[in-house]
């Protein structure tokens, strides 16, 4: 069966981006460069070639994909947001303190009307993030 | 352990548009709307028939959505897609015939340099979408 997951575009920061994401939420990142796979490197201006093509970063369940390449002129918008769901109130106050480093908190962790702790940020790379810890 | 999915914000549109993703995708779709919500008293009548949370659930494929907007509004991008992995040629030319319907087949499926079948696409309320099938992959 298939497998949903975002995936982000970057500007020559994914890589920064991706180990900051492994940083706040642990896991095993692969990181694959332009200048790693000479028949795109051809194609590509000598300066792109520490440019990500394809990252994944794999934690448990969370998996995140990146990127450097992009067709058109990027554009951060806000309809697609992240969201996190936590199994644990450390695992949420965690991963929320971890990734509002350097960024800025929309909304703080708190008890909601659903019965779950909630928070959204946007963290430093403009990438908008949701986090829910459902109580048992 | 954590997981995470994407949640995408509309515009009062989100009913129409979480309906046609389980059209597409298959699952079970919950809409709860504000005005079954506990918002319901805090907001004007006319979005109580708008999506305060919506979950599409297929298997480990989780999609939510909402109504609700933020004080900024809705900046509509293009740095942040909806990547569907998929596990048969089957599967992935369903999905990519599916989901492509009244929008932008920006770029077909064709096998990529890395061997693999992909797709990209924008759908008909402007999500992106990349497709991507891997017959070397073994399915889980």
């Amino acid at each position: 069966m298939a497998q949903l997951n975002p995936y982000l575009n970057f500007d020559n920061n994914c890589r920064e981006a991706m180990s900051f994401y492994k940083d706040c939420l642990g896991g095993e990142l692969f990181l694959q460069t332009v200048g790693e796979m000479p028949a795109v490197a051809a194609q590509m201006p000598p300066h792109m070639k520490d440019y990500i093509m394809h990252s994944t970063l794999t934690s448990g369940s969370i998996v995140i994909m990146a990127s450097d390449m992009n067709r058109e002129k990027r554009i951060e918008g806000n309809t697609v947001h992240l969201c996190i769901n936590c199994n644990s109130d450390d695992e949420l106050n965690a991963f929320f303190s971890n990734l509002s480093a350097g960024g800025n908190i929309t909304e703080p962790l708190t008890d909601m009307p659903w019965g779950g702790k909630f928070g959204s940020l946007t963290d430093k790379f403009g990438k908008h993030w949701l986090f829910n810890y459902q109580k048992a | 352990m954590a997981i995470i999915n994407s949640y995408l914000t509309f515009n009062g549109n989100c009913r129409e548009a979480m309906i046609f993703y389980k059209n597409c995708l298959g699952g079970k779709l919950v809409l709860q709307t504000i005005g079954k919500s506990p918002l319901a008293a805090k907001m004007p009548p006319q979005m109580k028939e708008s999506i305060v949370h919506a979950t599409l659930t297929r298997g480990d494929l989780v999609l939510m959505a909402s109504d609700m907007i933020g004080e900024k509004g809705l900046l509509k991008g293009n740095a942040v897609s909806l990547m569907l992995n998929c596990k048969t040629e089957k599967e992935i030319k369903k999905y990519y015939t599916k989901l492509s319907a009244g929008g932008h087949a920006t770029h077909p499926l064709q096998i990529s340099f890395w061997g693999a079948l992909f797709g990209d696409l924008t759908d008909k309320f402007g999500n992106q979408w990349l497709l991507h099938f891997d017959k070397k992959q073994k399915p889980k």
